[in-house]
């Protein structure tokens, strides 16, 4: 039996570790130069001084790393890297692009552990040059020891918190952070918290970072809503409410993060079924509780059906791989299955806290008629609502309209936030909306790579 | 030894070992990659992850290319790309 494993992140790594273990040949393809997903992006090639000073979290996925690299001299590994993939099909044939060249190849069965998605957050001036997202800036940090400068960080979320305390390490604190929740939001959050030990982990590692911003001196600027970028050269001013009043702040950089969401697009080019979570504002795929699809042998793995976090990622990828086995007749897993699913719900308790504590904002999902919503296309709330105003039954037609969602990201940052228009206007459910139909290849390929597949090497 | 390098249009661009093309024009300074389709507006990387298209670049001649997916190398030709960067190639 031969298995593909696409994506090279927590959930990815240790699926492959629990397939190998028993003796199945998986084949993991990762679209970055390294394994370890963005959350533990590049650690394989930073100091032990330099992964320390980005803190405990990153460290952590040196083990995970470490069981990969000696796994991978053996047998039944084989790690592709720089492959991205463009197409999965319904019988699990896989196809992959590194270098303009592409490969094919069929398998008895696929885990997709695609990830996550840094939630849009359309306004004014969001598509000017050296506005980037948070994750983008510790990519910078992870890659090329950058921290951006004098920036300011527009958002919330735990990745928010935790990238301006990495920019503070980095002797680069950032000019302010503009946040958009606020004191009710946490009141509304404390009644979600739930006193074991996990949650309680979590909830100290979130005070210790407040607590480094504070000594640092890092502004905090809570509550705040309306927010417009004007870029001009290098300079950006910000300009933003905060109960009533009108303020702004000048950076050179900035960061931008409404928390993530799963990264759809593999899942929703198979014709998985989907489903809204309005707390999460997101569509996420229908699996069952060990990431099952209606698809034999096809599952999902990792924040790509829930956002959880990295160790529930990597609990999740386990699960997902044993499930594949019970299913392929290795009844021995089904123990270690169940195992593996009750530490799995440990943390998912601290989930809703959070969730409520960091709710994407209403203003994400009805910007002004002004702003841009497809970032390729460059189209505005305005024509999308307009559309609809006219006749525009869905998303899916709406490109048709106005070609939202039709350019090279094939609907990744735009597509929530048209769901959630167009439901707006109609009335209806995001549920009933339905999503963008996604259509393979879900990365732009040339006819030319496509007419001259190469040899698997 | 001397720093690796490559030219960003007229301009040398150094770089270390792992830097994406695109890492290493944001530490050089360099955050305007291509000009949009539709609006003919500068544009620059935003997730640094594949996923958004927007550090799309002319590397060696090829139009299209994500700066945040490619590592940058000694001696590539990288250029912005324009609006019609496609049919001035074609």
């Amino acid at each position: 039996m031969r298995v593909a494993v696409i994506g090279a992140g927590p959930a990815g790594i240790s699926a492959s570790l629990a397939l190998i273990a028993r003796n199945v040949h998986v084949t993991m393809l990762d679209e970055q130069p390294s394994a370890g997903g963005q959350i533990y992006r590049n650690l394989g090639n930073v100091s032990r001084k330099n992964a320390r000073s980005l803190g405990s979290d990153y460290v952590k996925g040196q083990s995970l790393l470490k069981q990969l690299e000696q796994a991978n001299d053996k047998f039944f590994l084989t790690l592709i890297s720089q492959a991205s993939v463009w197409s999965v099909t319904e019988e699990k044939e896989v196809s992959w692009s590194i270098d303009n060249k592409s490969y094919c190849q069929k398998f008895d069965a696929v885990i997709l552990a695609t990830g996550s998605l840094e939630r849009s957050m359309p306004l004014d001036g969001w598509t000017n040059p050296g506005v980037m997202t948070v994750g983008a800036a510790q990519i910078l940090i992870k890659t090329a020891r950058y921290s951006p400068p004098s920036s300011v960080l527009v958002g919330s979320g735990p990745l928010f918190y935790l990238v301006a305390c990495q920019m503070l390490e980095m002797g680069n604190p950032p000019k302010a952070l503009l946040e958009t929740q606020n004191n009710s939001d946490l009141l509304k959050a404390f009644i979600h918290l739930r006193p074991n030990l996990t949650s309680l982990l979590y909830l100290a590692k979130g005070l210790v970072m407040l607590a480094k911003l504070r000594i640092a001196g890092v502004k905090r600027i809570k509550a705040v809503s309306d927010v417009r970028i004007k870029s001009a050269d290098k300079a950006h001013i910000i300009e933003f409410s905060k109960a009533g009043t009108k303020s702004q702040i000048e950076a050179e950089t900035v960061l931008l993060h409404a928390g993530v969401h799963p990264n759809i697009q593999i899942t929703q080019a198979l014709r998985l079924k989907h489903d809204w979570n309005q707390e999460n504002q997101c569509f996420e795929p229908r699996t069952d509780k060990f990431g099952r699809t209606s698809l034999n042998n096809i599952f999902v793995a990792g924040d790509g059906i829930k956002i959880l976090g990295a160790d529930a990622a990597k609990i999740s990828g386990k699960c997902a791989a044993l499930a594949l086995l019970v299913d392929n007749g290795f009844a021995k897993a089904k123990a270690d299955l169940s195992r593996a699913y009750r530490v799995h719900q440990k943390y998912v308790q601290i989930r809703k806290f959070l969730d409520v504590l960091y709710a994407p904002k209403d203003w994400y999902s009805c910007p002004p008629n002004n702003i841009i919503i497809c970032r390729c296309e460059e189209v505005i709330a305005g024509k999308i609502r307009e559309a609809v105003k006219i006749g525009c039954l869905g998303p899916n037609q709406l490109k048709a309209y106005s070609r939202c969602g039709m350019g090279n990201c094939q609907g990744r940052y735009c597509g929530n936030i048209v769901v959630n228009l167009i439901s707006q206007i109609v009335g209806q459910t995001p549920q009933e909306t339905g999503y963008f139909r996604i259509r393979q290849p879900i990365k732009p390929v040339t006819l030319s790579e496509i007419a001259n597949f190469q040899e698997l090497p | 030894m001397p720093k690796s390098f490559f030219y960003f249009d007229e301009k040398k661009i150094y770089f270390e070992q792992d830097m994406s093309v695109a890492a290493a024009l944001l530490c050089a300074g360099v955050t305007d990659f291509r000009q949009t389709q539709v609006l003919h507006k500068p544009r620059g990387p935003f997730c640094m992850m594949g996923a958004c298209f927007d550090c799309l670049l002319v590397i060696d001649g090829m139009v299209n290319q994500q700066g945040c997916m490619r590592l940058a190398k000694e001696g590539i030709k990288v250029k912005r790309q324009t609006s019609n960067a496609l049919s001035e190639i074609n």
